[in-house]
């Protein structure tokens, strides 16, 4: 180790206390509400409503968790929904970003300042969501999956991140294919596409993680088909409508409220999550250089 | 990185070879059809569901009876916009969605560079892996489950409800107190996304040469000094950028962060209440589409104005805009 580099990696106590201290409370503010909310959702409800939730639970029970497993119709419906959802939207979207992305990245596309701000102006100019209903529901599409897919779909802010990958190709890369008389688009998705694929993870990763938890859409332009985010919501209100003086008893069945709305929480939203926190490498690394590029 | 460079040897050896070469600057008339091809789903996609609604804004400048339908209605001029500005509501709603935003913008860029200067001295690359792995994991929950997560802090049997009460013994209900509000929503907007933006921070600064803090540290600069005059030099034409382009939405706000944490409770609409759950309402409970409409158009024109300005303003500063 050089003299310089154990004078960096040195650190005198008052700063070293500072700096670990800072970051570490930064780590328990966002892990705290979680461990709280596991240990809810395993906690007696009556205590959790006298004292409220700790990061031990208070008594341990399963009760919650069996009555969701004992009826996991809606919930399974929701999953389904949201799945359905999160895919076909998320497949469209990437197709239609790189492919405008790509087009894009190409020097001296003809009209390529009017294509460019075709896109941009969408995003500048937001006419609000009344006229955007108009059309959903002119359109028959009021309460179908598509009225949920469509709003995300060719979200054309991430098309500059996309497009700064493609123009980080060299350019003789495509010279040599167009000389073997290959067409733009078998350029496209056999030479540029594979070739960016950092920048693709990271953008797929975006609108998986954006149509999973948009609970938005779903409220405005559906009433009967409940996504996962939306599910939550409901079960929620629905629960806190009950305790609220109108007898948690339902069909003979008590429900431990405080608990249902934890573990319900857990249920709905926990494999997503472990999934999300998984691939967030992938997410990281293309948004880090993406944006320090750009 | 191998295959990029195979390639581009590939493409080198051919380019010597073939006698006839293409004009420079031109694609051909073929690549350029084909190209256009290629983005024709994008823009047909765009034109009917961006471009289209656009004409629903004719709403903004109508009178909407629900029987006459929505062209049907009779025009009235700006008479909605009159009666949009001249409501208490307006005042309430752009209000909060400026305040809120500000605070935003200030209080996020603040400990964003904070945490994003701290991990970059922490020398330990396993503890700053796994800090930043935890951190950033609020910015992947849904705000349905922050609600639940924020109600089980604040609500009756609320964790710092029971706190406060121990300390002063006062018991607070957060959901009726909306003075409180602008706080709590700040520290949830910190809270969800200070991961993210003190890592693209922190990868700035990895990328930069590592040269000059050896010679500071030999200098004798502490921390706190490299941090002030290395560190925060090198990030400062993105913090300038970043805050510049924050503030071309500066009207619209996370709807599921206000319509989700607060519980809709119109006792905490005098802080909360943005355009987006404004415009919610009025869609849900069949209200006025009209002056929803005119909100919509007014958002939508300063989100236009505000976006060329920050826009132009930002390739000043740094040489290259979005577009």
């Amino acid at each position: 180790m050089k003299e310089s580099e154990k004078k960096l990696s040195r650190m005198q106590l008052g700063e070293g206390i500072l700096i670990y201290g800072v970051v570490c409370i930064f780590i328990l503010l966002a892990l705290i509400p979680f461990l709280c909310l596991i240990s809810g959702s395993v906690s007696e409800s009556d205590r959790l409503q006298k004292y409220g939730v700790a990061l031990w639970p208070r008594g341990i029970t399963f009760d919650a968790y069996r009555l969701i497993f004992m009826f996991p119709e809606d919930i399974l419906i929701s999953y389904y929904y949201s799945i359905l959802i999160t895919v076909i939207g998320t497949v469209g979207n990437m197709i239609l970003l790189v492919s405008v992305a790509f087009a894009l990245s190409r020097p001296s596309l003809r009209g390529k300042k009017f294509m460019s701000m075709f896109f941009f102006f969408t995003l500048m100019f937001n006419p609000g969501i009344v006229p955007t209903f108009i059309l959903y529901d002119y359109l028959g599409l009021y309460d179908t999956i598509w009225a949920l897919i469509f709003p995300g779909m060719m979200s054309v802010g991430y098309l500059y991140l996309l497009r700064a990958f493609f123009d980080g190709l060299p350019a003789e890369l495509y010279e040599s294919a167009h000389l073997d008389g290959a067409s733009e688009f078998i350029v496209m998705v056999r030479i540029a596409i594979p070739l960016i694929t950092p920048g693709i993870s990271t953008v797929t990763f975006y609108s998986v993680l954006n149509y999973w938890n948009d609970g938005y859409t779903g409220l405005i332009y559906a009433q009967n088909i409940v996504p996962i985010a939306i599910y939550l919501s409901r079960i929620t209100n629905y629960i806190d409508f009950l305790k609220n003086g109108h007898g948690t008893n339902v069909g003979g069945i008590e429900i431990p409220d405080d608990t249902m709305i934890y573990a319900m929480s857990i249920v709905a939203t926990g494999p997503m999550l472990a999934i999300f926190v998984f691939f967030q490498k992938y997410f990281v690394r293309g948004l880090t250089t993406g944006s320090v590029k750009g | 990185m191998f295959i990029k460079d195979k390639m581009r040897n590939n493409a080198t050896d051919r380019t010597v070879t073939p006698p006839t070469k293409k004009k420079r600057g031109g694609l051909g008339k073929k690549a350029n059809f084909q190209l256009w091809l290629i983005a024709l789903p994008a823009i047909i996609k765009v034109a009917v569901f961006s471009y289209v609604p656009l004409v629903g804004l004719v709403l903004a400048f109508k009178f909407y009876q629900p029987r006459r339908g929505y062209f049907g209605s009779p025009w009235v001029g700006f008479a909605n916009f009159e009666r949009l500005f001249r409501s208490q509501d307006f005042t309430t709603i752009v209000t909060n969605a400026i305040v809120n935003n500000i605070l935003f913008i200030i209080t996020g860029t603040v400990i964003a560079l904070l945490v994003g200067l701290f991990m970059f001295e922490i020398t330990s690359k396993g503890f700053t892996k796994l800090a930043q792995t935890i951190i950033i994991f609020p910015f992947f929950v849904a705000w349905p489950l922050v609600a639940t997560l924020v109600s089980s802090l604040l609500d009756d049997a609320g964790v710092i409800t029971n706190l406060v009460e121990k300390l002063t013994g006062k018991r607070i209900n957060f959901y009726a107190r909306p003075d409180l509000w602008r706080g709590i929503l700040v520290v949830l907007n910190i809270w969800k996304n200070v991961g993210l933006s003190s890592l693209i921070y922190y990868a700035v600064l990895t990328g930069s040469d590592k040269s000059v803090y050896e010679a500071a540290a030999i200098d004798g600069a502490g921390r706190f000094k490299r941090m002030w005059y290395l560190s925060i030099p090198l990030l400062r034409l993105m913090i300038v950028i970043n805050v510049i382009m924050s503030t071309s939405n500066l009207l619209r706000f996370d709807f599921g962060m206000v319509y989700y944490t607060t519980k809709q409770d119109p006792r905490l609409y005098p802080t909360t209440d943005v355009i987006e759950t404004y415009m919610f309402r009025a869609l849900r409970d069949d209200g006025d589409y009209s002056v929803s409409t005119a909100v919509g158009l007014v958002q939508g024109v300063v989100g236009f104005v505000l976006t060329l300005g920050t826009n132009r303003l930002a390739k000043k500063i740094s040489g290259s805009g979005l577009f």
